[in-house]
């Protein structure tokens, strides 16, 4: 028995160098001093200084040509309980046949073009105004999934997936709250075409969309979500995204959820060369609810017809970038305003520092002092700071 | 009054092959373009940015046909599996991370890969410097013991990186051992130099250049290329969103 247990560790150490180099096992780490307004319990306004962060940690598999895997995952800075948190935030593997590949696991697919606003973004949803503005990626979320792709030419496909259902109150994984459905994306005349159908079986309380003109809660039980997303050049390069929440069922209140999910998102983006070595980008994104509210309510911050982000990026050299980035609600005239810089000191390694500023008050979209505070909701009243550091190893 | 033109004769003979074989400016870039151009190549190629900081490394494979086509994969563990694939007018750029499928036209493509002087388009050799530059033959210079031809060439547009550039181009290899790059008021700004080279497949390839910033102190680009194989079969599915996203 010894033996044998020896034999197995000496064949397992064995294989430690071949599981290595078999892998490409990245850590990048994020940490930041922050500073920011915040309120405790009794919604009494302070100043917190807090240390943040996190750990993505990646295995990548690179050793087989036709199989692609990789397991991820954020562990997060301790929160008041003082327990690190960990999300999984990919476990997938990607066969590659000669005529398709299969993609099964916890991961992302990309539906739609946008930076912020994307309505093409069916699985996920990306039109909320609530998202941080400080990373390079705005949207990262993944799903359980198993999807199929099939090339149709050099630049063209057709892709499949089915969404694994989340457990319902009860524990259980009914198939009915699965989610599938598919797109395809093809070129033609310069443009870039893709067209899609999402069968959503979630149980939603809200829809994914944060909007809706209504007050009252339905629970609804699925919804259908086709959309549309084009792409194109005039100069600035050009993307026009569209998409709708259909529920399952004919009562006339879900018949109006149908209107205010109706949404369009749109986007200009030019890059170009100040000086030399130097480059300037410009992004204008906006998102349409065109049958949610055009006037300026109160309490009807999150239900408004339209938000827009612009965003100005300089790169000086290969080092350095600073940008300015916001999400503006127009009816009410707030916005958070993001201003960053980021230098690239040594390899893998960056210098950070984020201000973010919120612009309106009262019940404003965007609130410096906002009067429907939410403990454990809420974080920024007002204003944050953060300085800190990235390494890539 | 015979012998005279006989003479005359004879001597514009032996003129006449000179004249028909010296080149112009523009046949000497073209030349030098054309030894960068591949039905198909394939190759390994490294970063090395200097500066008083140290050294930051990046390193790709890189994949082309013809002039407008090219797929990049990057290696070096801060962008491992992004990659970019250029076709004649757009690029696609794909980040693992975010499963992310981007299609971009117009500026992108003049953008520096890695922020090297190395634009998305120079990698296929698709830029056409005739239409954009004038060029002048300004004379001929021995350089690290190989004898060059010294041009100056002046931008028509503003879509180049830089108004004026002086080259030293090998006058039989066509290779270019030596680059400076000016302002409109002459002022220098780079200087590029190769410092290797292998002939492959008959063609004198530079293997590792350096670029010196004239503006900054202690900071320098060098770029190695390897495992270079030219019009080597490379199957129609490389240069697609089907390997791109992969």
């Amino acid at each position: 028995m010894v033996k044998k247990a020896f034999s197995v560790l000496l064949l397992l150490m064995a294989a430690v160098p071949l599981l290595m180099a078999e892998n490409s096992i990245s850590i990048d780490m994020e940490l930041y001093n922050t500073v920011m307004k915040t309120r405790n319990l009794a919604k009494e306004s302070y100043w917190a200084y807090a240390m943040a962060g996190k750990a993505a940690v990646s295995f990548k598999s690179t050793g087989n040509r036709n199989v692609r895997a990789d397991l991820a995952g954020d562990i997060l800075y301790p929160d008041s309980s003082g327990i690190p948190g960990f999300i999984l935030q990919k476990a997938y593997v990607k066969a590659k046949f000669p005529t398709l590949r299969l993609t099964l696991g916890k991961t992302r697919l990309g539906w739609g073009d946008g930076f912020v606003f994307n309505s093409g973004d069916v699985i996920f949803g990306s039109t909320s105004p609530y998202v941080n503005l400080t990373g390079s990626e705005i949207r990262t979320d993944t799903t359980w999934l198993t999807s199929i792709n099939y090339p149709l030419g050099r630049f063209s496909f057709i892709e499949g997936l089915i969404v694994a259902p989340e457990a319902n109150a009860s524990g259980m994984r009914q198939i009915g709250d699965s989610g599938a459905g598919f797109r395809l994306y093809t070129k033609a005349g310069g443009i870039k075409i893709e067209t899609g159908y999402y069968f959503d079986g979630t149980d939603n309380t809200t829809y994914d969309l944060n909007y809706t003109n209504s007050t009252e809660a339905y629970t609804i039980n699925a919804l259908h979500r086709p959309y549309i997303s084009l792409q194109g050049n005039i100069g600035p390069d050009w993307y026009l995204n569209s998409s709708v929440a259909i529920p399952i069922s004919n009562s006339n209140i879900l018949e109006s959820i149908t209107k205010d999910t109706f949404n369009i998102s749109m986007g200009l983006f030019h890059m170009m060369e100040v000086g030399y070595n130097n480059s300037l980008s410009f992004r204008l994104e906006s998102v349409i609810l065109p049958y949610l509210n055009w006037e300026g309510d109160e309490g009807a911050a999150g239900s408004y017809a339209i938000l827009v982000y612009p965003e100005i990026s300089l790169g000086l050299g290969s080092t350095v970038r600073m940008s300015l980035r916001s999400i503006v609600s127009p009816i009410d005239l707030s916005a958070q305003i993001t201003s960053g810089l980021s230098w690239n000191v040594f390899e893998g390694f960056n210098l950070l520092a984020y201000t973010t500023v919120n612009a309106g008050d009262g019940d404003d979209t965007f609130s410096w002092n906002k009067s429907d505070w939410m403990p454990g909701v809420d974080s920024i009243d007002g204003i944050s700071l953060m300085m800190g550091v990235s390494f890539i190893y | 009054m015979k012998n005279k033109i006989i003479t005359i004769l004879i001597l514009l003979s032996l003129f006449i092959p000179v004249a028909a074989f010296t080149l112009t400016g523009e046949e000497i870039i073209r030349r030098a373009d054309n030894i960068q151009i591949f039905e198909t190549s394939e190759a390994s190629g490294e970063f090395q940015i200097k500066d008083r900081f140290g050294v930051k490394v990046s390193t790709f494979n890189s994949w082309s046909r013809g002039t407008n086509e090219s797929l990049i994969e990057f290696t070096s563990r801060a962008e491992r599996g992004q990659k970019v694939l250029r076709t004649e007018d757009e690029l696609y750029l794909f980040y693992p991370d975010a499963e992310e499928l981007i299609r971009m036209q117009g500026s992108m493509l003049r953008q520096s890969m890695l922020g090297s002087d190395i634009s998305y388009e120079d990698m296929t050799g698709g830029k056409d410097r005739i239409s954009q530059y004038d060029v002048i033959l300004e004379g001929e210079e021995s350089f690290k013991g190989n004898d060059c031809y010294v041009l100056i060439m002046t931008a028509k547009v503003r879509t180049v990186p830089y108004p004026k550039e002086k080259l030293w181009i090998d006058k039989e290899t066509f290779l270019v051992w030596k680059a400076e790059y000016y302002t409109k008021s002459d002022r220098l700004l780079k200087e590029m130099e190769t410092l290797d080279t292998k002939i492959i497949n008959g063609r004198t390839i530079a293997v590792e250049t350096r670029i010196v910033d004239k503006m900054k102190t202690d900071t320098e680009t060098i770029m190695f290329m390897s495992d270079i194989k030219i019009n080597i079969p490379i199957d129609d599915a490389m240069f697609s969103l089907e390997e791109l996203s992969w």
